[in-house]
C-alpha cells in the first residue's frame, strides 16, 4: 500500500485528517458500469432520475475499473463469468469496495440447490463489504446498501494504525 | 542590480513547488500496489487481444466530416427553433433559417455530387493517373 496508509499514530490530529479523508472518500465514490442480470435493471434505475445515486456522490458511473472505486454486482455469476468478475476487481485501483446486490450474489439464491454453474456468493471470489439480499433487491434496498457503504467508507482507517478501527467495526458489527 | 528581479524568483519557486507540491503529496497518499491482473491491458475483463495502436479506414474521415455538416445543422437550428414562436416576423425567421438551411444543404450536395457519399469511389469522369 502506499507510502503512509495506516502507518501513523492513532491520535486526535491523524484521526481529524483520516475523517477528513473518509468524507471525501465517500462523497465520492464512483461505482463501475457492470451489469450481469435482472438485477442490473434495478441498478440502472437507481442510477436514473427517479432515485438519483448522483444524491449521495455516486450517481456517476465509470466505463472502465481503473477510475472507479466501487463495484456494484448485480445479477447471478456463474463460473465463466466468475473469472471475469475476479479480473474486473483486480483492475480496480484501491480503495475499492464491492456491493454484493441480489439473492444470486448474496449467497445463490434460486440457484443454491440446483444450479450447477452458479457461484453461490460472490464473496468466494472477491472480498465483500455490503450485501443487499432481495431477488431482485427494491432501488431503495441498494440505495440503503450505499448509504451503508458510505458509513464504512467514512469511519476508515486511512492513515491511522488499523487495530483501533478494526475493533470499533467488529463491536459495531459483530463480525 | 539583479536584486530587482526578486519578483520573477519568486514567481518562479512559487511556480515550481505549486507542480510538484501535488506530485509528491500524492506520491506520500496514494495507495500503491501493483501486480500483473492489475496492470495488464483493460478490455472488458477479457485477455487483450491484437495490437492497441489499431488502423482506422481512412475513408471513415471523410463520414465523420460529413456527419459534423448535420450536427452543426441540428445544434443550430434548436435555437431557432426555440424562439420561432415569439418571433415578431415569422417569415423573416423562416427565411433566415431556410438561408442556413440551404448553406449547410450546400456542402452536402458538393459532398454527394464528388462522390464522398459511396464508399467506393467511382473515378468516371476523372482521369486517373495510370501508373
Amino acid at each position: 500500500m502506499g507510502l503512509l496508509n495506516n502507518t501513523l499514530p492513532d491520535n486526535k490530529l491523524v484521526g481529524a485528517v483520516d475523517t477528513a479523508v473518509g468524507w471525501g472518500r465517500k462523497s465520492s465514490v464512483w461505482p463501475m458500469t457492470f451489469g450481469i442480470a435482472c438485477c442490473a435493471i434495478e441498478m440502472m434505475a437507481v442510477f436514473a432520475s427517479t432515485f438519483d445515486l448522483d444524491r449521495f456522490g455516486a450517481g456517476i458511473p465509470r466505463a472502465t475499473p481503473r477510475q472507479s472505486d466501487l463495484i456494484i454486482v448485480p445479477g447471478t455469476v456463474n463460473a465463466k463469468m466468475a473469472v471475469r468478475v475476479k479480473r474486473l476487481y483486480d483492475q480496480m485501483a484501491e480503495p475499492r469496495y464491492v456491493i454484493a446486490m441480489g439473492a444470486c450474489v448474496c449467497g445463490g439464491g434460486p440457484y443454491v440447490k440446483w444450479g450447477y454453474n452458479t457461484v453461490k456468493g460472490v464473496h468466494k471470489i472477491i472480498p465483500v463489504d455490503i450485501f443487499v439480499p432481495g431477488c431482485p433487491p427494491r432501488p431503495e434496498a441498494l440505495i440503503d446498501g450505499i448509504l451503508k457503504l458510505r458509513e464504512k467508507i467514512g469511519r476508515e482507517a486511512v492513515f491511522a494504525r488499523r487495530e483501533k478501527a478494526n475493533a470499533e467495526m467488529t463491536a459495531r458489527y459483530q463480525v | 542590480m539583479f536584486l530587482d528581479y526578486h519578483a520573477v524568483l519568486v514567481f518562479l519557486i512559487t511556480g515550481a513547488a505549486m507542480v510538484c507540491t501535488p506530485l509528491i503529496m500524492g506520491f506520500l497518499f496514494r495507495p500503491k500496489n501493483p501486480y500483473p491482473a492489475k496492470t495488464m491491458p483493460y478490455e472488458c475483463a477479457e485477455d487483450p487481444v491484437g495490437d492497441a495502436q489499431v488502423r482506422f479506414d481512412m475513408r471513415f474521415y471523410t463520414t465523420a466530416l460529413i456527419f459534423i455538416i448535420f450536427e452543426v445543422e441540428i445544434a443550430l437550428m434548436f435555437p431557432w427553433a426555440l424562439v420561432f414562436k415569439d418571433s415578431p416576423n415569422k417569415a423573416l425567421a423562416l427565411g433566415a433559417g431556410m438561408v442556413f438551411m440551404s448553406i449547410v444543404f450546400l456542402g452536402l450536395v458538393v459532398d454527394w455530387a464528388k462522390g464522398d457519399l459511396d464508399w467506393v469511389k467511382t473515378f468516371q469522369n476523372k482521369r486517373r493517373v495510370q501508373d
